[in-house]
């Protein structure tokens, strides 16, 4: 049997991304979109070959919201900056960082996330429903995106993030587990184990930070060099 | 005709990804469309190129399963040569079936293609076995997917009179329209779903909130309005609220999903071929868990036992409940 | 501009015939023998289709004055044509569908059954038929189709390329050009949906609303009209400025489908509007005066949504 890398944690995830700040975010968010690109040619080919449109995704359990840039060539996907003058987005997604990413993985049926109105999409849906449609075509693993960038730290990470989805939400091939465990995900907070695994998270972020600079700063080199 | 002793699953596949989700989950046949207006999933991003399907092909035979495509819109007078592509290309890459609607298109299958395996796309609306006689003695079609309209003893008649095997839907949305002479969602938004294979375009859908509550148009018509936590369906005419005589009420249909799962045995009893899993445009997330669920209850079925109750999948139905829909009556 | 030369004259199609389309209504039997009476006596149309078309429980109500109704339509000189159920499903329905296809009038072939059990008889080829191309126009003409209502859904355009490939294919074509659009045939009964009744138990409901129950958006627009197991357009469709350009396409048949309203006076206008003898608004006009209620559509005549009027 392949091995399969973890579902990307949602705790984990949410306590990361509410940590960092806007800054490093974006640089974290630019890497794991190279790396992305990288592996996964077609999709972002696909991404880039459809009706160019702004979308804005709203994590409601964030404090930030990010731009997708689609069609026209490009694809990419940006931290919105909220003092920033930007155009009225094309559409709007909004729903749980946790329904996102298990939509993104392939994990979660989007029209069943609509159905229960764990998403909600607003603006034109025809963009929405080309953007569902492209990532649906491809299998895609956020773990190993987001790994990969971690560097020294992947290993730790991943195993960290074993233990979150044994403890978290054990949603593979269990939907009525995800889907309650979605519901109820704030209560993960209140889990010591979590907290005590998001607190260290938090002390190694500095690190992380810095791993993220060096890396960020080898890829801008080989890129300007290619 | 004694009742087969397996029944066959057939599964929607909306991308190349679907396709082998379905495969690994179980699926013995898979059906697909090509990326234009000759399926009637129509949807941007949806699909399969030429080179994607005969992919799909190889996957699905070196596993020992059988792939269909769906060709099952109506083409427009002076516009046949998309649709006799898909048939020449679907023959092409040794698809096990092409799925058609058009009478002039199983007309050209027939003669152009006489080797290739015709199924009749639900799209066809032969609801009784003088239609159904009518395709098999003209075109020689080989399999029937029966319409939605008809409920299990109707289905059994039907399988009795029709010496072709059968095809019923067992999950998935249901709509209470004769499928293929529906023009509702063209009256709203122009495009059609007979002939260019969408219905409820998403382009014509916008969602606007209003206060707490969600409005969902289509074409610029009100078709429903959403308070917080109640179930969402797809905003297709047949699914919306009107009021008629100063009472809102989902007036054709419910938002609500078809399953079939706790009625297997009497559909075995029935003597139908193949259970047809609606879903297209569904992702690869929900071809897993539907096909995994139903290969569970036939997989018990077929060693004798009672299937185990299945649901689980009540979440991935549109709007989150299931229905028998016309097995039950058939809407008496 | 090229001038019509006396053979082109010679060839030039007859005018496009005027028909009444079978009643989609439940209305009761008086009411109905007496509608096709005034129809037989007054209206000047050429063919009157006869026959239930939605809901086979409403059939029997009507029998007992079908003879008297053909004979009164025949003594007028109309051609009549037998119209059939759209969507078949029980025994007793394809039983039905047998008799009306050996029956000696021309049948209207609303089901791929009846086709079936016509066998080599001639026949018109109904609306809920789909024939959308050239592929199904031949394939009818072979199977012995004498002429082609045509979907609802088709522009002008759609309707013209059609017609060209019906005249070679020596097949007639019918428009529908007055009344609401079909727009779906289902199991379920509509009427009995929104009254709470269930189907079996329907108590003719739907006999209450002659025209259709208007049904509304959640904001107040009327958009459909309800009748039983029907679905058709609010609007009426009054295709009257299209009349020309596809009666010169080759169309051979305009369509009015009968309504709750004067349908003689109807009758009258648009054969003045086929026979060039009244402009399409002065028509427009009239028919606004019969109907003041009446909201009319054209949309699909334009390749637009079907619900809207091009003006």
């Amino acid at each position: 049997m392949k091995h399969e890398s973890p579902a990307l944690p949602v705790p984990l995830a949410r306590a990361v991304m509410r940590a960092m700040p806007p800054a490093a975010l974006e640089r974290a968010l630019a890497v794991v979109l190279r790396r992305m690109k990288s592996r996964r040619p077609r999709l972002f080919r696909n991404l880039a070959a459809l009706k160019p449109a702004v979308v804005h995704v709203e994590p409601s359990d964030l404090p930030h919201r990010f731009v997708l840039t689609i069609g026209g060539g490009e694809a990419r996907l940006d931290l919105l900056d909220p003092a920033a003058a930007t155009a009225k987005p094309a559409a709007l997604i909004r729903g749980a960082l946790g329904a996102l990413i298990n939509m993104l993985e392939g994990r979660i049926d989007g029209d069943t996330l609509f159905f229960s109105r764990d998403l909600l999409i607003s603006g034109d849906t025809a963009v929405i429903v080309a953007l569902r449609n492209t990532l649906d075509r491809e299998a895609i693993n956020l773990t190993d995106d987001a790994l990969s960038f971690l560097g020294p730290l992947a290993g730790p990470a991943a195993r960290v993030m074993e233990v979150m989805n044994r403890v978290g939400a054990r949603t593979r091939a269990d939907l009525a587990t995800f889907h309650d465990a979605l519901h109820a995900a704030p209560t993960y907070a209140a889990d010591r184990h979590l907290a005590d695994e998001c607190a260290r998270l938090r002390a190694e972020l500095e690190a992380v930070k810095t791993s993220l600079a060096k890396q960020d700063a080898r890829q801008r080199r080989s890129g300007a060099a290619a | 005709m004694s009742a087969p002793v397996y029944l066959e699953l057939v599964s929607p596949a909306g991308t190349p990804a679907a396709l082998v989700a379905a495969i690994d989950a179980g699926a013995d046949t898979v059906y697909c469309g090509f990326r234009d207006c000759t399926n009637a999933r129509n949807y941007p991003g949806l699909n399969f190129d030429v080179d994607e399907m005969a992919e799909g092909v190889a996957y699905a035979h070196a596993r020992g399963r059988k792939l269909l495509a769906a060709i099952n819109t109506f083409p427009r007078a002076d516009d046949m040569a998309p649709w006799h592509k898909a048939v020449d290309n679907a023959a092409a890459i040794g698809v096990d079936a092409v799925i058609l609607a058009d009478i002039g298109l199983l007309d050209y299958a027939h003669r152009r293609h006489p080797s290739l395996r015709l199924h009749l796309s639900v799209q066809a609306a032969a609801s009784n076995p003088m239609s159904i006689a009518f395709y098999r003695e003209n075109f020689g079609v080989r399999r029937v997917v029966l319409p939605r309209v008809l409920s299990v003893d109707e289905v059994a008649d039907v399988v009795k009179a029709i010496g072709i095997e059968t095809e019923v839907f067992a999950f998935g949305s249901v709509g209470s329209m004769s499928e293929g002479r529906c023009f509702l969602s063209s009256y709203m938004t122009g495009l059609s779903p007979t002939s260019e294979g969408v219905c409820a375009p998403a382009s014509h859908v916008t969602y606007v909130e209003d206060g707490d509550k969600i409005v969902s148009c289509l074409g610029g018509v009100t078709l429903n309005c959403f308070a917080k936590g109640e179930p969402a369906a797809y905003p297709t005419p047949c699914k919306g609220r009107y009021v008629t005589e100063g009472r809102a009420s989902y007036l054709f249909e419910e938002p609500i999903g078809l399953n079939v799962a706790n009625i297997l045995p009497q559909l075995k009893a029935a003597g139908v071929t193949a259970l047809k899993i609606e879903g297209r445009q569904r992702s690869r997330a929900y071809v897993t868990q539907v096909v995994s669920g139903f290969r569970k209850q036939l997989d018990a079925l077929a060693r004798g036992e009672t299937p185990p109750p299945a649901d689980d999948l009540k979440l991935v139905a549109e709007g989150g409940r299931e229905t028998f829909g016309a097995y039950g009556k058939g809407w008496r | 501009m090229t001038k019509t030369t006396p053979a082109a004259k010679k060839t030039k199609a007859a005018k496009p015939r005027l028909t009444l389309g079978p009643l989609f209504f439940h209305w009761s039997p008086e009411k109905r023998r007496d509608f096709y009476f005034r129809i037989a006596d007054e209206a000047d149309v050429d063919c009157v289709y006869l026959g239930e078309v939605v809901c086979s429980k409403r059939e029997p109500f009507f029998a007992p004055h079908h003879d008297a109704v053909l004979e009164r339509l025949r003594a007028s000189g109309k051609e009549v044509v037998l119209s059939t159920l759209a969507l078949v499903t029980t025994h007793r329905e394809m039983d039905a569908i047998r008799d009306s296809a050996t029956d000696d009038l021309l049948v209207e072939a609303n089901d791929v059954s009846c086709l079936q059990a016509l066998d080599g008889k001639p026949f018109v080829v109904g609306p809920f038929i789909n024939v959308f191309n050239e592929g199904a126009v031949n394939y009818m003409a072979a199977k012995g189709a004498v002429r082609v209502v045509l979907p609802v859904e088709l522009s002008t355009d759609g309707v013209g390329l059609l017609a060209g490939y019906a005249n070679k294919a020596k097949l007639g074509t019918e428009v529908h050009v007055f009344g609401r659009q079909p727009l779906s045939v289902s199991m379920r009964c509509y009427h009995a949906r929104a009254r709470g009744l269930h189907k079996d138990s329907c108590q003719f409901s739907c006999e209450t609303d002659p025209d259709g129950l208007t049904a509304s958006t959640l904001v107040d627009k009327p958009i459909l009209a309800i009748n039983g197991t029907q679905t058709l357009s609010h609007g009426y469709a009054a295709l009257l400025r299209e009349i020309p350009v596809m009666a010169k396409s080759g169309v051979t048949h305009f369509r009015l489908s009968p309504h709750d309203t004067d349908m003689v006076k109807i009758a009258a206008l648009y054969r003045r509007v086929i026979g060039g003898t009244m402009g399409a608004d002065d028509a427009l006009a009239e028919l606004t005066n019969l109907m003041p209620e009446a909201r009319f559509i054209n949309g699909y005549a334009h390749g637009k949504e079907g619900m809207v009027w091009v003006a």
